[in-house]
């Protein structure tokens, strides 16, 4: 079964320029993270042509975890599990439990920073949550100069909610933002890796003023197809004076569902109705809360 | 590659494709019989081995990950202690997992036990009335990580709650050893 098949390359890298020099030389060497997204769904053995593989285990650098007052910076290789306790310390109780809620323990401490948000066909609940805190990533574009910059992480992804990174480029920092006063909400059905075309995950952060709603950011993930972020529902709710009239919230629903039709195509119309009634439900329980304090 | 490594207590040294995951080294090369799964990655968790003391699932680390590592599977660690403590657990609460998934979620469990037994156990002794609320929320996230943890395994021989129980009782079997030998 295995007589011609030959071995792949494995390089593994110290510094940014050992890494930047071979993937000049190699354009077509894939980064290899913490494996767990190349060896269940690209990398499937025995593959018959051998690849040049970077693993990125030995670079010290993107291993990091720098905090100050009000953000924390996470190094791509910094592993789920690490991210999850850490979270703990730094973020509200239920952006914790979001981060432990990524994958179970066990994955979470294979998976890593870079490669939770650079996956290509599964995106895991990890993007997702990252996205609602207003996370920005560090990017290094590997060419005759090693260019670096950073940019927001909804701008990593394109319209359709899949990876827009060219091959050459490489994610190297995590940069979260703490949001102490906000809210968190974290809701999912459905396990990503497993079956990814039936599961729905939805992150909300927003801020509730004098039961006003403010600063409110959406990201529904439907993982083999997309992230979708909500800029015409994120606007219609910014600024809404809390409880919210049942009319309105079936047509903010309706309004969502016809957003993620048109933008994915490929989400199947079951996952539409899960979205438009975790979106609903979440509204119900922002009503309840507002009411009860009355 | 040469692949150096420890796998069930002795040193091995053999020639291996650099990306072969260590399910198929296990099978193929060392013919290994409690590896049973055949998903090839597609998580459903049938592949459970310890690798430095941590379990992962073996289909999705390659060999180039694996130089110098202290591999043990299911067939050293049912000689152990440990092994022992959670078969006791399993009789104790009347359920046995089926023999296709009993060596993974065994060793899932232990790696949860591992897990809890480094984190401070809920104190309820002593605590007011009106804190029992308290006490049962966190019992119950508790038993939700345990339950979502044991998930990994995919096979449904064995009710969620059962194995909540077998590690609950693997664990108080544990503490009243610690605390006698103390």
């Amino acid at each position: 079964m295995y007589e011609e098949l030959r071995s792949s390359t494995v390089f593994s890298p110290e510094t940014m320029g050992e890494l930047a020099n071979y993937k000049q030389k190699n354009p077509k060497a894939i980064f290899w993270a913490g494996g767990t997204y190349l060896m269940a769904n690209e990398l499937v053995y025995p593959s018959k042509t051998p690849i040049n593989i970077i693993s990125l285990d030995r670079m010290g650098e993107l291993r990091r975890i720098s905090r100050t007052e009000d953000s924390v910076d996470f190094g791509a290789m910094v592993d789920l599990q690490t991210v999850a306790a850490a979270s703990r310390q730094f973020f509200s109780k239920e952006v914790s439990f979001a981060f432990s809620s990524v994958a179970t323990r066990l994955i979470r401490s294979q998976a890593t920073v870079g490669g939770a948000l650079c996956a290509r066909r599964i995106k895991t609940s990890f993007a997702a949550i990252a996205i609602t805190l207003d996370a920005s990533v560090e990017c290094k574009t590997i060419g005759k100069r090693t260019t670096t910059r950073w940019i927001a992480l909804s701008d990593l992804y394109d319209e359709t909610g899949n990876v827009a990174l060219s091959p050459m480029a490489l994610v190297t920092r995590l940069h979260l933002n703490a949001a102490p006063d906000s809210l968190f909400h974290f809701r999912g059905t459905g396990s990503p890796m497993t079956k990814g075309d039936e599961a729905v995950i939805i992150a909300l952060r927003y801020k509730l003023v004098q039961n006003t709603i403010s600063e409110i950011r959406v990201c529904f993930n439907f993982p083999t197809v997309g992230l979708h972020i909500s800029e015409a529902v994120q606007s219609s709710l910014s600024g809404l004076l809390l409880p919210i009239n049942p009319v309105r919230i079936m047509r903010l629903a309706d309004l969502l569902m016809e957003e993620i039709k048109v933008s994915h195509p490929g989400v199947r119309p079951i996952q539409v109705e899960q979205a438009s009634r975790m979106f609903e439900s979440f509204l119900y329980d922002l009503n309840t809360r507002v009411l009860s304090q009355v | 590659m040469r692949l150096s490594c420890k796998i069930d207590g002795k040193k091995r040294s053999f020639s291996v494709n650099s990306d072969k995951p260590l399910l198929q080294i296990l099978i193929d090369d060392l013919e290994i019989g409690s590896m049973l799964s055949i998903c090839q990655g597609a998580y459903c968790g049938n592949c459970v081995v310890l690798v430095d003391g941590k379990a992962v699932l073996s289909c999705l680390v390659p060999a180039f990950r694996l130089q110098d590592a202290d591999i043990e599977t299911f067939e050293s660690f049912r000689k152990t202690r440990a092994f022992r403590d959670i078969n006791r657990s399993y009789k104790a609460v009347g359920c046995v997992p089926c023999d296709r998934c009993f060596a993974s979620k065994t060793l899932i469990i232990e790696s949860v036990i591992q897990t809890l037994e480094k984190q401070a156990a809920p104190r309820t002794e002593g605590v007011a009335l009106r804190r029992s609320a308290e006490i049962e929320e966190m019992r119950r996230s508790r038993e939700e990580m345990i339950a979502r943890e044991l998930a990994l395994n995919s096979c449904s021989c064995v009710r969620p709650g059962e194995l909540v129980r077998v590690v609950e009782e693997c664990l108080a079997f544990r503490r009243k050893r610690n605390v006698r030998r103390a």
